[in-house]
């Protein structure tokens, strides 16, 4: 029952706003109260599952034939679960403020239920369900509160993904076809056949590799980051991000090895373009949304490249990339949107100087950054060091290319840094107007509640990734094997 | 030939024509209100009827025409059900225009004649009960009163002649093949015998017969015609119902009764080019259309397309068909319902999706049930709709036909850039002027809109608990 709970929380709460968020304070209360008891639920599982060590921890299935609803968690599960109920409270309170506030955190929280079932879901046909479901609250998130552009952005985000996922759906149904499986998913699925896993594989893959997403599939990403809203950001890179890396973990790996095995080459380069692609276009941004949105095209490149290495050493590099990102991202899109919200504009030009006025956003920014180059010692080193490391040893040194995409991580953060942080105050000579930035307020109290809860995670998790590492080694250790068996 | 009727057989229709002919005498006595509400009862009980005498009885045929019991009898119900909440939805404008009951009394005929047509088992039922069908249809859309509907109706009837004319060619060849013997049960060991070649082609008419009904690539044309210029109410009635029958009896017909398997096998490339066709024509057509009725048109033709699919991938495709026409039904149903609760809503609207910019803020439970009948009708899960799609897809997989496969959902993305712009127009467009003071809540056209949604939703969502078979079973025939 513990893990249902995990749905329907959010989903109650998403309900109650939705009914009764007339009232700011209502739904203010409701919104952090079902994110703050989901995360409670979230933290008790994970300390059950830390403590117990097996496999997998809960099963809850809806007795009779031919219920859907089957959910299990596991390590592969439960750090996902715990990030996704994080930023749930995050992206709460980084939505106070915003105008219609009922609606806004029904769809919030609609959005928190989905994601946690796409994590949790053991049965094929609940994750695709709960897979589409987590795009409806989005496109609303988008198109409702989005910038200028967010009818086009809220279209082609929907439309993108749903290309992914109908061509995921039709190799859902053929794995259970042509599997001559039930759809539930056991603690250890069996392979299909050899034969027919290639076909298989693509055609999921088609869903997962739009969603994390690879370049060349990432084009609806830099559209719908820059136009969400902010908290809309901070769940698209957190978590939504994580669902294509997952879902490859979680179904391609178990159900066809070989094919992940054949195909791992090309998915390991096309971790490695998105690494270095993500960062090259980084590099030419100005404006400061757009920029963390490509930097997460290369994050997310170094847990494809993870993943691709199918050993342990690198589905843990990927699940730490995951969770060191979620956070990261979440933060620094987080951090973008207060100051848009102080400044009315995002281009890195308009800014300088910030250190000087806005000293605690200053802060925390340069430490989001260096925690997003893969500076050792925060969360942003470990997963990226682990993924290439084993990216060497599956592959040989032509990984060695994803060098470049590091070296332009360095370059990107710190041209940032170096244009929003340092220099002189709203520097007139800039080429767009300057922002008189000694008139914008600092972050305030709760502003700093949602900041540095996630910056001492960012820290603890540089310093110590067996946080995240151990709670995930059985299973991984489990998928690895799997992976391994036919390589 | 067994004469015995039992009830579940003709107790339904009877309620229906019952509260017509109440109707019609209230009507000839100048009280229209109570025309349309006794016609409205009329249906009402007999979908109740209907639901209540399917569950638990075997399938049985009637006189030796008509076949009832489970879905013979289900099926008919729901088409009642969603004819009488066509009829409640329009009460206002059936109450008030002239021929106001009139039209009513021709959704509940028009029902009727879906029943038959779904149910029957005879050639001249067939006959009979598309004819009517298809008289009632033009009736309803010249029925709007205006213009342009009388110019539409017009068209449709002309290429509905010509359709007509294949139907009786079809059926005679039929006739002739089976040494005069109407029935589909007797008649399908005549036709296996006989030469091939008329066989198909009697058959290939049929098809065609079919696909002008059901509105099919390539005889779509008077579709996004006829909803347009038909008023909503009664294109959410020609929308659904007929549809919905028309799809049951051709797989009925080509899966078990008239034509066996193996006379079948060859037209199935038919079959799935037709469907396929209609499938790609539609979701493409959709996206660029100003009007929604006219998208909803589009639509339709885009949706028979998926049902002409599930009837070409053999065994597998039988639940999958009427799962899928289910759904689809009452997508169509509750789609075309919230536009009339749009036009209430707004009095002044023109019918296109930038004249519904914005309704979702005037009435955000308005917005809600359109979005729910356009999510539905994409296919995405939670929603009715979702179920039918993937039937489809499985029924399609086990045959091996991926392509097929990749195709419809394709289109069923297409189809988003159609759906969703409603959305997009409801919900993230501005309207344009202040209209405070305009338009009213939405009367019975949003509370009808609010059951369809509700039934949708529960149709999407009950399956994920119990299992697709406990919630879709009543249908299977």
């Amino acid at each position: 029952m513990t893990l249902a709970l995990l749905i329907a929380i959010p989903l109650a709460g998403a309900f109650v706003s939705a009914v009764a968020g007339r009232s700011t304070a209502v739904a203010r209360v409701i919104a952090l109260a079902a994110s703050l008891g989901t995360a409670g639920v979230a933290a008790v599982v994970w300390r059950a599952y830390a403590s117990s060590a097996e496999a997998l921890t809960y099963e809850f299935t809806i007795e009779g034939a031919g219920s859907f609803l089957r959910l299990a968690a596991d390590g592969l599960s439960v750090p996902l679960v715990a990030l996704t109920a994080l930023l749930g409270i995050i992206a709460v309170l980084a939505s106070w403020n915003v105008e219609r506030i009922g609606a806004h955190m029904s769809l919030l929280l609609a959005l928190e239920a989905a994601v946690i079932g796409v994590f949790l879901a053991a049965d094929l046909i609940l994750f695709y369900v709960a897979w589409e479901a987590v795009l409806i609250p989005m496109f609303f998130l988008i198109g409702g509160w989005g910038h200028e552009n967010r009818r086009y952005a809220a279209m082609k985000f929907f439309i993108y993904t749903f290309a992914g996922s109908a061509l995921m759906l039709v190799g859902l149904v053929l794995l259970v076809v042509q599997g001559g499986i039930g759809t539930g998913m056991p603690a250890a699925p069996l392979p299909i056949e050899p034969a027919s896993q290639t076909l298989v594989f693509w055609l999921l893959a088609a869903g997962f590799l739009v969603k994390i997403p690879v370049v060349p599939l990432h084009t609806w990403l830099p559209d719908a980051h820059v136009e969400a809203p902010t908290a809309g950001s901070i769940m698209l890179a957190g978590v939504l991000l994580k669902m294509g890396a997952y879902g490859i973990a979680r179904i391609s790996i178990p159900y066809t090895p070989d094919a992940f095995a054949a195909a791992s080459p090309i998915l390991a380069a096309l971790g490695v373009i998105g690494i270095v692609y993500g960062a090259a276009m980084a590099l030419g941004q100005s404006d400061l949304k757009r920029l963390v949105a490509y930097s997460s095209v290369a994050h997310m490149g170094f847990v494809v490249l993870g993943l691709a290495s199918g050993t342990e050493l690198g589905l843990q590099g990927a699940m730490l990339g995951m969770v060191s990102h979620g956070l990261v991202a979440g933060l620094l899109f987080f951090l973008v949107g207060a100051l848009y919200e102080r400044a009315h504009t995002r281009d890195i030009r308009a800014f300088g100087g910030l250190g000087v006025t806005l000293p605690r956003w200053a802060t925390i920014f340069v430490v989001a950054s260096l925690a997003s180059l893969g500076l050792p010692g925060l969360s942003g080193f470990p997963g990226e060091f682990a993924s290439v490391v084993a990216g060497f040893g599956r592959f040989g040194f032509v990984i060695a290319l994803a060098g470049i995409g590091i070296v332009l991580a360095g370059a990107y953060t710190l041209r940032a840094v170096r244009l929003v942080v340092h220099g002189e105050p709203a520097a007139t000579s800039a080429p767009v107007d300057g922002v008189q930035s000694a008139a914008l307020g600092d972050l305030d109290a709760r502003e700093l509640l949602i900041a540095v809860p996630l910056m001492a995670l960012i820290v603890a998790l540089g310093i110590w990734p067996r946080l995240v590492t151990d709670i995930a080694a059985a299973t991984l250790g489990a998928l690895a094997s799997l992976a391994g068996t036919v390589s | 030939m067994d004469l015995a009727l039992p009830l579940a057989a003709w107790l339904v229709p009877v309620l229906v024509l019952g509260g017509v002919v109440l109707g019609l005498v209230a009507d000839a006595l100048d009280r229209r209100p109570s025309a349309i509400v006794l016609i409205a009862l009329g249906l009402g009980s007999a979908s109740v009827a209907g639901f209540v005498l399917s569950g638990g009885t075997q399938p049985g045929i009637a006189m030796g025409v008509l076949a009832y019991g489970s879905g013979f009898t289900a099926l008919p119900a729901l088409g009642y059900s969603l004819a009488a909440l066509a009829v409640i939805a329009g009460f206002r404008r059936y109450a008030t225009a002239d021929r106001g009951p009139g039209m009513a009394a021709l959704i509940a005929l028009g029902s009727v004649f879906a029943h038959a047509l779904l149910a029957g088992l005879d050639l001249m039922v067939l006959f009979v009960s598309l004819s009517g069908l298809a008289v009632v249809a033009y009736a309803l859309v010249a029925g709007a009163g205006t213009r342009r509907a009388e110019e539409s109706a017009v068209r449709y009837f002309v290429q509905g002649t010509i359709a007509s004319g294949l139907t009786l060619y079809g059926l005679a060849l039929v006739f002739g093949l089976t040494g005069g013997d109407a029935s589909f049960l007797a008649g399908s060991s005549a036709l296996g015998s006989a030469e091939s070649r008329p066989a198909l082609l009697a058959l290939a008419l049929v098809l065609s017969a079919f696909a002008f009904k059901l509105g099919a690539f390539p005889f779509h044309a008077w579709v996004p015609d006829a909803y347009e210029n038909a008023d909503s109410t009664s294109a959410a009635f020609l929308s659904s119902v007929p549809k919905l029958a028309a799809l049951v009896a051709l797989l009925v017909i080509v899966r078990g009764t008239l034509f066996q398997a193996d006379l079948f096998a060859p037209a199935t490339s038919l079959l799935v080019a037709i469907g396929v066709g209609s499938l790609l024509f539609g979701s493409f057509g959709m996206v660029r259309q100003q009007s929604v009725a006219r998208l909803l048109g589009y639509s339709g033709i885009a949706q028979v397309g998926y049902g002409l699919l599930a009837i070409s991938s053999g065994d597998a495709g039988i639940q999958a068909t009427i799962v899928f026409i289910v759904t689809y039904a009452v997508g169509a149903s509750a789609a075309f319902i919230a536009l009339e609760a749009v036009g209430r809503v707004r009095p002044d609207w023109d019918g296109t999706r930038a004249g519904m910019a914005g309704i979702a803020r005037r009435s955000p439970v308005l917005g809600a049930a359109l979005t729910v009948a356009m999510l539905s009708l994409t296919g995405i899960p939670l929603f009715a709709g979702f179920w039918g799609k993937l039937h489809v897809f499985a029924a399609l997989l086990s045959n091996d036909s991926v392509v097929l496969a990749i195709a419809a959902g394709v289109a069923a993305v297409v189809s988003f850039g159609g759906y969703g712009s409603v959305i997009r127009a409801a919900y993230f467009e501005d309207s344009s002027d202040d209209e405070k003071a305009a338009g009213e809540r939405g009367g019975a056209p949003l509370v009808v809109s609010i059951v369809l949604a509700l039934a949708i939703l529960a149709l999407g969502i009950v399956p994920l608990l119990t299992g697709i078979s406990r919630v879709y079973a009543v249908f299977s025939l």
